[in-house]
């Protein structure tokens, strides 16, 4: 009771803080966060997981923040940091590093653009649309900036001039939005709408919602905020124009129904004759009074962090499928609006938390529930991030700054992407059959575990050592082998020499790579 | 590991199908004792569906319209059914409309690409956290575990068909997803295959053994520390893949086996080459293959892209029913023809049709159909169903009775609690199946 009185206490302080946040502590948003975890820990009588090693934290914490597993080095060494106050440290530092912002990137630019995943066309919009994302994050803008800037996009050209939606294929420019969704009112509504304030319409589209409030018209209420953009001819880069004097739209299935621009919340805006409309939705969809905005997106980042969302589906707010914590997703969004909206403040918070820091081990089966956030879940790997760690861990050293900005028009990594991009529940990591055969027999690995071909291997195998089973450790798993595995694979490895001992080392190597534990973020 | 002679297991099963054909009831209680030795009975057919990513056009194909405004530039040809007339760019299929039934009469509720692709494959419109499984991981389900080497399941030339985030076999969990066949970007002189199948530059199959053996030592803690549904999948998945790896898998896959005179009867597209793939894993009783042919969006000069899709089309379809009719496979095969939705009956002004669920066609053949029928129709000018609205649950059971599985048999799901194969309210369209 004591306990439980404390908790009380400390979220009424926590709340009353978060109220005149400014810059806040992120400590005391982090304690806010494990307070409300724990009271349905103590109503369940659960006790969570342990909090996680150095390194099971550490190589966490650099794939969800910068993309990729730490190097050898940089893992070795925060193992071997003294500093009690290593973690904190660590987090501000990737934060602030131009690898996070280029993750931030890729992972934006799936949400915003999943369409470059299937259309070969849309790819040559990457280059700049992933520099603006990137530069917009390293700024440290608030996010609901980021939301202005891409649905207020210019478009200056008209019927006779439209305008070019690719100019200059290295320029920053979120144009790529528009055009890859071929200047759709209703496919740039539904977008907006579920990625930004965590509502599924599209299923509106030709119907009422079937489970949940929104009617048809809802739908294309929000399309005519969109309606006035065309496109001139076919294929992502068609030249687009826009007349904002078209201010409504008619059905999809009903051409005699036109309906004019509503806002979800019912209220119309006041439009001039010349006013653009969606200019209109981006300052409501950002502004402090829309009650989504801030909700959705903590509860996406909260579920790009912890592995499941406090809404799960994160994009898919609604009465059937209520938040598992509501008091946990209000403290968060308050906070993030206070913040203005501040990304930065937001990663820190949680990754300070002990729920992110707690171990993926399991201790007892109650912990298996997701929504309890009890253990860390086990998370995929986009694409990105599991060719990233791979290139890292075979390299054994960091990508040259050069290589890094352009990595996503390197052929090799594309194509990896291909059949480990799409794959994979958001919740449980999937390994396809493809995947396996790819890791197991593919020219990337097999030529970096061969004794002649793979230049980690040759390197270690001029000096017979046993600590080169710990540098194969550091450089794929983070971490150093235990005891155990020790003992295993020395038996495996030391009694050969020669060729033979460099093609045992590649054996582990090929096997670490090949690891459940490599391919999760766990 | 356990190696299986395959052909040993293939012959043995085939011939049990044969004999169970020919020796009907007489011999029924024989053979379900044999069926419950083997586990779950699973389908009685093999199925086959030919998804056309996009949504086909009905007006164009199976469904014509001459003498009305909304017609097009086709014209209609008469078949080996009496009753029914398909487009003149589809000669080789007229040949075997005795053996499909044509349903006109579809009516679905979904006009979104993806949503629709999600209603049609799995038989459910997308709804909140459901991870419905698509039909081909229902049916490799209903088959239990795969038994030999080769998957219960094949899908080729789709990806990009599979539902973003969502596993294809959703619920059901990844032993029943299917092996993807075909990036659909290879060019149409490379041969379709299964990537990185055999082993890698240098790789000896004594190191390959050796290194697996290892990885399976090695990471079991990991996994033991952290059960649930990730180690499992990534337990199969690693499983499957090494199975796939023995030889007399590996030769499945291999179309050089292929005489020339067959590539030449299929065609060389990349569709083609799935066609002859699907029939050589029909032939080793691969229970549920599909084969995608994409471009049929065509909100755009509609014709010109029907005419080609449908050249590309015909050939390899009828080539393969043939296959499966001289091997006796024709009547253990269901062969489906499908997309999402269909495509307006009124052109529009780029000379396109756009989405239409409203009033669209599917083709089926083979086993378990009673071939030569139309089922339902529509007005003269297309736009809609005048006879026998067929739902998305519908279609599915059909294919569930042709296919010898019971669509109200219920699954476990994801959010606890049980899911019909197919919706409880589906009416599957009894007067064109067979048992």
């Amino acid at each position: 009771m004591k306990r439980l009185l404390a908790i009380v206490c400390l979220i009424a302080v926590a709340g009353s803080q978060l109220c005149r946040l400014e810059a806040a502590d992120p400590e005391i948003l982090a304690h806010a966060i494990d307070s409300r975890l724990q009271a349905r820990f103590d109503a369940e009588q659960l006790t969570p997981a342990s909090r996680a090693d150095d390194a099971e934290f550490f190589r966490r914490l650099n794939i969800d923040l910068v993309g990729s597993i730490p190097t050898a080095v940089t893992a070795q060494d925060f193992i071997r940091d003294a500093n009690e106050n290593k973690r904190a440290i660590a987090i501000d530092r990737l934060l602030e590093s131009p690898e996070h912002a280029e993750h931030f990137a890729n992972v934006w630019r799936a949400l915003l653009l999943p369409e470059a995943e299937t259309d070969r066309q849309i790819r040559y919009f990457l280059p700049g649309f992933e520099l603006w994302l990137r530069q917009r994050r390293s700024e440290n803008v608030g996010f609901d900036v980021i939301v202005r800037d891409l649905l207020t996009v210019p478009i200056t050209g008209t019927e006779e001039r439209p305008q070019h939606v690719l100019t200059n294929l290295q320029a920053a420019n979120p144009i790529a939005f528009i055009a890859a969704k071929e200047a759709d009112p209703g496919k740039l509504a539904a977008t907006s709408t579920r990625l930004f304030l965590g509502i599924r319409l599209e299923c509106a589209q030709c119907h009422n919602h079937p489970f949940d409030q929104w009617t048809q018209e809802q739908f294309w209420n929000q399309a005519a905020f969109f309606a006035g953009i065309r496109r001139k001819g076919r294929g992502p880069f068609a030249p687009v124009f826009e007349s904002p004097e078209t201010q409504s739209i008619a059905l999809m299935n009903d051409a005699s129904n036109i309906v004019p621009a509503v806002f979800l919340d019912g209220h119309a805006p006041e439009l001039h004759k010349h006013a653009i409309p969606r200019l209109a939705l981006a300052e409501w969809i950002t502004s402090s009074e829309n009650p989504w905005f801030a909700r959705a997106t903590v509860n996406r980042v909260w579920g790009q962090l912890m592995g499941y969302g406090i809404v799960n589906p994160v994009d898919d707010f609604g009465d059937s499928n209520p938040p598992s914590h509501p008091e946990l997703l209000n403290d968060l969004a308050v906070a993030f609006a206070a913040s203005g909206y501040n990304l930065t403040e937001l990663y820190r918070s949680i990754c300070r938390t002990e729920a992110y820091q707690r171990t993926s081990q399991q201790t007892d089966s109650q912990e298996s529930e997701p929504s309890l956030f009890a253990k860390m879940a086990i998370k995929p790997m986009s694409g990105e991030q599991f060719y990233d760690s791979l290139m890292q861990a075979i390299r054994h050293e960091a990508p040259a700054e050069s290589q890094k900005l352009t990595r996503n028009e390197d052929p090799m990594r594309r194509r990896f992407l291909d059949t480990f991009g799409q794959q994979g529940d958001q919740n449980n990591p999937d390994t396809s059959v493809l995947q396996a055969l790819t890791l197991m027999n593919g020219s990337l690995i097999g030529e970096a575990t061969h004794a002649e071909s793979g230049e980690f291997i040759q390197a270690l195998s001029e000096k017979p050592s046993e600590s080169n089973l710990e540098s194969l450790y550091l450089a794929t798993l983070s971490r150093l082998p235990t005891d155990e595995e020790k003992t295993n694979l020395d038996a495996y490895v030391s009694k050969t020499t020669g060729p033979e001992y460099g093609q045992r080392l590649g054996d582990v190597l090929w096997m670490l790579l090949n690891s459940a534990e490599f391919r999760w973020n766990h | 590991m356990t190696r299986q002679p395959p052909f040993d297991r293939l012959l043995s099963r085939r011939s049990l199908l044969i004999g169970s054909t020919l020796l009907g009831c007489s011999a029924s209680g024989l053979l379900r004792a044999l069926a419950e030795e083997a586990g779950p009975s699973g389908p009685k057919r093999s199925c086959l569906i030919l998804w056309m990513g996009g949504g086909p056009s009905q007006t164009d194909t199976f469904d014509m319209k001459p003498g009305h405004a909304n017609a097009g530039a086709f014209k209609p040809i008469a078949t080996s059914a009496s009753e029914v007339q398909i487009c003149e760019h589809l000669p080789e299929t007229a040949k075997w409309m005795h053996t499909m039934s044509v349903i006109r009469s579809m009516s679905t509720r979904e006009g979104d690409h993806g949503r629709a692709t999600e209603d049609l494959r799995t038989g459910y419109r997308p709804q909140g956290p459901i991870q419905f499984p698509v039909l081909g991981s229902l049916v490799a389900h209903e088959c239990g575990p795969q038994a030999g080497e080769l998957p219960n399941y094949v899908s080729i030339l789709s990806r990009g068909l599979f539902r973003p985030g969502i596993p294809p076999a959703g619920f059901l969990g990844t032993d029943f997803s299917p092996l993807l066949v075909g990036r659909g970007s290879e060019s149409a002189e490379q041969r379709l295959s299964v990537e990185n199948l055999s082993l890698a530059k240098g790789v000896t199959a004594d190191q390959s053994a050796r290194r697996i053996d290892l990885l399976k030592q090695m990471e079991q803690p990991f996994l033991a520390a952290r059960p649930g549904i990730s180690a499992e999948a990534h337990q199969t998945a690693y499983n499957r893949g090494i199975r796939l790896m023995s030889p007399s898998a590996a030769t499945a896959f291999d179309l050089d086996q292929e005489t020339p005179e067959t590539h030449t009867r299929y065609g060389t597209s990349l569709f083609s080459q799935g066609c002859l793939l699907a029939r050589r894993l029909l032939e080793r009783n691969v229970r549920f293959v599909e084969v995608s042919l994409d471009g049929w969006d065509t909100h755009y000069d509609n014709f010109a892209a029907v005419q080609r899709l449908c050249g590309t089309l015909d050939r390899p379809w009828s080539a393969l029913l043939q296959d499966l009719k001289d091997r006796g496979l024709l009547e253990s095969t269901l062969v489906v023809w499908m997309g999402e939705f269909g495509r307006t009956p009124v052109i529009n002004p780029q000379v396109g049709r756009d989405h239409y669920p409203k009033a669209w066609s599917v083709v089926l053949g083979g086993g378990g159909i009673r071939g030569g029928t139309v089922v339902g129709r529509t007005s003269d000018d297309g736009l809609t169903v005048e006879d026998r609205p067929v739902t998305t649950p519908d279609l599915l059971a059909t294919i569930c009775l042709a296919l010898g599985l019971d669509p109200k048999k219920q699954n476990l799901s994801n959010v606890g609690r049980p899911i019909r194969l197919v919706d409880f309210d589906a009416r599957p369209v009894e007067e064109i199946v067979e048992s």
